[in-house]
């Protein structure tokens, strides 16, 4: 076999498929020409393709057909196809029944607000200004709380500064911020 | 689909069903169990079968059936009845074409090694062939059956044609040489 053979062999398939291009197709028509390598195992691989093609159809046995014919005679007709109606559970879908659902509630509930009992407990018992004293005093507790919270966190970030970290990562700090114990730089 | 329709259905589709289990197969029990399992599959399933794709979904339902009797034999482990080389022929019929009794024996006889030779082919393999060639199939449709692409069935197809062609090379080289001495 020549170097040319081993080129154009991996074609011969393609070649038999019919779906060499046609450039390929006439170089492996023109190397088969005077090649009888080639030639006989293109050949052989068309008389194997025909063989394959030209199986013949076996005959199925009469008593098959039968058993098959009896086998749905005495199933029945096959279950009649039918779409289901599905439920989507989709909101544009339903959009039109919730906003009439929510309408119907707005109205119930303001026919229903003439009838609820009036409330004049606490409100008329505490003054104006307790009320107000008592609004200062929560706005007060609460920046307090803030403070608190917030030293509570520069004490944590100093520890970690100065406890936790590895001795060069404090040096380059410390020269950097100049960090000092008891002072906040 | 009613009765009579699938009664048309049944007479011009047994044949090919038939056939590709047997190929497939090497058995006519099992290619008749086949058949009839086929078939009564595609009764019950009639309504949900598109029209127009019954004949893929009968060659799909066939290889499944084929492939899934393959594993029950190996699962029992039971010797398959293979039809041994001598009654061979038997699985052949005679068709019209091959009126030539000359003609008919040596077809047949190249058949048959054709057929020993498939089956010492891997399975996949030798399904690939039988439904591009015998049914038909185009690469794009094998691969969709049998959960693969296009090209991995053509490059498996070109293995076992070669594979083909090295197994028979010595039977057409015996048939030339009978011609030649006649």
């Amino acid at each position: 076999m020549n170097k040319s053979c081993q080129d154009l062999r991996p074609m011969l398939s393609d070649y038999l498929d019919g779906i060499l291009e046609r450039k390929e197709r006439s170089e492996l028509e023109d190397h088969l020409q005077n090649c009888p390598d080639c030639q006989h195992e293109i050949e052989t691989e068309r008389q194997v393709i025909n063989i394959l093609t030209c199986l013949p159809y076996q005959i199925c046995p009469e008593r098959v057909t039968q058993k098959i014919e009896d086998a749905t005679d005495s199933m029945g007709k096959p279950y009649p196809y039918k779409i289901k109606r599905q439920f989507h559970f989709d909101f544009y879908h339903w959009k039109p029944l919730y906003v009439g659902f929510a309408l119907t509630l707005i109205v119930i509930l303001i026919l229903l607000k003439p009838f609820r009992p009036h409330n004049d407990g606490i409100e008329d018992s505490v003054s104006q200004e307790d009320l107000l004293k008592a609004r200062n005093q929560a706005k007060w507790s609460l920046a307090y709380i803030a403070e608190v919270i917030h030293d509570a966190q520069k004490q944590a970030v100093d520890d970690v500064l100065m406890n936790e970290l590895p001795k060069t990562f404090r040096k380059s700090i410390r020269s950097t911020f100049s960090i000092v114990k008891g002072e906040k730089k | 689909m009613n009765q009579n329709k699938f009664k048309i259905l049944l007479q011009e589709q047994r044949n090919r069903v038939f056939s590709y289990s047997c190929y497939f197969l090497r058995n006519r029990e099992d290619a008749e169990d086949v058949t009839q399992e086929v078939f009564i599959k595609l009764w019950k399933n009639m309504h949900k079968i598109d029209k127009r794709k019954i004949v893929p979904w009968i060659i799909q339902v066939t290889h499944n059936c084929c492939i899934d009797r393959v594993r029950k034999r190996k699962s029992v482990k039971e010797t398959p009845k293979y039809v041994s080389s001598d009654n061979l022929d038997k699985i052949m019929v005679k068709t019209e074409k091959q009126a030539d009794p000359e003609l008919s024996f040596e077809s047949n006889e190249t058949h048959q090694i054709l057929l020993s030779a498939l089956h010492t082919l891997p399975e996949r393999t030798k399904s690939m062939l039988l439904l591009h060639y015998f049914q038909g199939l185009k690469y794009k449709a094998i691969g969709t059956l049998l959960n693969t692409d296009a090209g991995a069935v053509k490059v498996a197809i070109h293995r076992g044609r070669k594979m083909l062609r090295e197994k028979l090379t010595p039977h057409f080289i015996e048939l030339t040489e009978r011609c030649s001495d006649e």
